[in-house]
């Protein structure tokens, strides 16, 4: 393999690619976006949420006002508590005034109502019942003291720290996702254009060899995969606030690494396209699979064994997994999973690049 | 020496027969001209010289290589009918590529292959702007720019206006006089006059070969599109 050939390629390519502007914006811009808006809906989280306290027995209303004054004490900062007669807490709920209400008996544990429209609300606002329903079984009415502050709980965290949210924990498996689907996209396009208009075929009855044209190809558009790398992380991580523990380096060797194998993936499945609408179909089947089962959206930790290993076969996850140590456990290159990581990709990359140039024959146009 | 030789080549797309024992030799520095009705095998023949498909049955030779091998490749130029240039390029960058790719120097050998299809003045315009026509320049600059020995060319004038047609013409005789062997499949009588030697296929077979007066005589006709179409004809009666 002449590295002149290579680099004649990869210049072309480069300087194809930098003319067609729309192109670009979908290579920075979109991806960039779409890692921004999923961090600012995930932030939002669920709102503020109104939790009423009322008495079965309307002689009791000074109890629930007791236990209200109690349990704002210790319940979420964004959680209003207040004490309603029953009545008047049914009819909040049922305007969408309030999303819960803990009904106080005369003896026994109390009762929660639930808007119940909102399941993730359902949920937060049970586990807050459960524990505030043994903080009444403990302490018997008329005993609660108003107010009272939650208990300060002394917290140690052997990996990262307190400030991180729901975001942190997402951004970095987005970054890899969304460079990764993008690039594959990319490659596979310019790559089926080159195979229609007669260019791919024009070059391969030069004295370049295969490799030579796949290793250029590989190199133009991992240039601009690096970029996008470079874009997606530094906006995400400017823009979210994201908390970044390991060195920002590690990052973008793992994220440069994927989308190489994304151009070698999107070069050897161009293969199998004879048009635009055929390289689209590829997504769900080749990359869809990808965002599920490597950990990116849903963590792997709960599913069956046959998808556990299935995922080991899925390029994603090593990046995943390589980029969230990085960014939110606060290691390097020295930790098993960021090296065995790249390493995978790096299998990944060249074993495409290798079928790709298998594939890659003359043949009928 | 023969320049292309094909000796009993039969190719097969599925149950169709694409070229049904075709023998064919072509010797240096000769223009050559195939003829035939659209599906005879024409670019069929050109594709398996030039090295992008395989034969079923029979033997090709590139200057007494195997097509698609570096010597054959390196040595040889292709203009397929498609323009097959990079859009976002300019008319230079297009030639200077594909140059490249040979190893050549970009500069003088690309300057030299615009000026050959009159294109100085485009040079620096971006494919996509350019019309059809305009584009087979560009795409036959790319495949000569090289100077290959044996140069192939698939219907190259469509779209060119006539004028430069005859310009085109003059330089490929020039070639010619320098040794290089030019296979053209045509459609256009004007163009076959020019050949020295003509194969008229038929259903992947060799109907006739010769020069315009040959065929002609051949047919007992006074014009080159009358031979056509009466061997033509008579080569789908005979079958």
């Amino acid at each position: 393999m002449k590295p002149r050939n290579v680099m004649l390629v990869a210049k072309r390519v480069v300087r194809q690619l930098w003319r067609d502007r729309r192109t670009l914006a979908l290579i920075f811009v979109v991806p960039t976006m779409m890692v921004l808006l999923l961090g600012l809906v995930l932030r939002a989280g669920e709102g503020k949420l109104t939790l009423l306290v009322a008495a079965e027995d309307a002689r009791m209303e000074a109890a629930a006002t007791t236990a209200a004054g109690a349990l704002r004490g210790v319940g979420p900062a964004d959680m209003a508590i207040e004490a309603v007669e029953l009545s008047e807490g049914y009819e909040r709920l049922r305007a969408g005034d309030a999303e819960g209400m803990l009904v106080l008996p005369a003896e026994g544990d109390p009762r929660l109502v639930l808007e119940g429209t909102r399941p993730p609300v359902t949920e937060v606002l049970t586990r807050f019942a459960q524990q505030a329903a043994l903080m009444l079984r403990s302490a018997p009415q008329g005993q609660l003291p108003a107010d009272s502050p939650a208990p300060e709980l002394e917290r140690e965290f052997v990996r990262a720290g307190p400030e991180l949210d729901i975001v942190d924990g997402l951004v970095p498996a987005f970054i890899s996702f969304f460079g990764y689907f993008f690039v594959f996209l990319l490659t596979s396009v310019a790559f089926l254009r080159e195979r229609q208009e007669g260019t791919l075929e024009r070059l391969m009855i030069t004295p370049i060899r295969r490799l030579e044209i796949l290793s250029g190809y590989m190199l133009g558009l991992g240039f601009f995969a690096l970029l996008q790398a470079f874009v997606i992380v530094t906006v995400t991580v400017v823009t979210l606030q994201i908390h970044m523990f390991g060195n920002l380096v590690w990052v973008f060797l793992t994220v440069a690494l994927l989308t190489l194998v994304a151009v070698n993936l999107g070069i050897l499945s161009s293969t199998f396209a004879r048009n635009e609408f055929q390289v689209v179909q590829f997504i769900p089947l080749l990359i869809t699979p990808q965002a599920l089962l490597s950990g990116t959206f849903f963590p792997l930790a709960g599913m069956p064994d046959w998808i556990i290993w299935l995922s080991k076969i899925m390029s994603m996850t090593y990046a995943v997994e390589a980029v969230r140590t990085v960014m939110v456990g606060g290691s390097g290159i020295d930790e098993t999973v960021v090296w065995r990581g790249m390493l995978a990709l790096l299998g990944f990359a060249l074993l495409f690049l290798v079928a790709g140039a298998r594939t890659l024959r003359r043949g009928p146009a | 020496m023969d320049a292309i030789s094909l000796r009993a080549v039969v190719k097969n797309f599925g149950a169709v027969r694409g070229l049904d024992g075709l023998s064919l030799a072509i010797p240096e520095g000769t223009i050559y001209g195939i003829l035939g009705p659209n599906g005879a095998g024409k670019t069929t023949t050109i594709r398996l010289i030039a090295g992008l498909m395989e034969v079923d049955e029979g033997e090709v030779r590139l200057l007494e290589r195997a097509p698609g091998s570096t010597e054959a490749l390196a040595n040889m130029g292709y203009m397929p009918q498609a323009a097959a240039l990079y859009d976002e390029l300019t008319v230079w960058e297009n030639v200077a590529f594909f140059v490249a790719c040979y190893g050549r120097n970009e500069r003088k050998t690309a300057d030299a292959a615009v000026e050959f299809v009159g294109l100085q003045e485009r040079a620096g315009s971006q494919v996509r702007t350019l019309s059809g026509g305009v584009k087979q320049r560009v795409s036959l600059a790319c495949a000569i720019a090289h100077e290959p020995k044996v140069l192939l060319l698939d219907e190259p004038t469509v779209g060119v206006d006539p004028a430069l047609r005859a310009q085109l013409w003059e330089r490929f005789r020039k070639m010619a006089a320098g040794k290089t062997t030019i296979l053209v499949s045509s459609h256009i009588m004007d163009e076959a006059e020019r050949c020295d030697t003509l194969g008229l296929i038929l259903r992947g077979r060799l109907l006739a070969e010769g020069s315009a007066g040959e065929i002609r005589e051949q047919a007992g006709t006074n014009d080159l599109e009358g031979a056509f179409l009466t061997l033509v004809g008579s080569g789908n009666e005979a079958a």
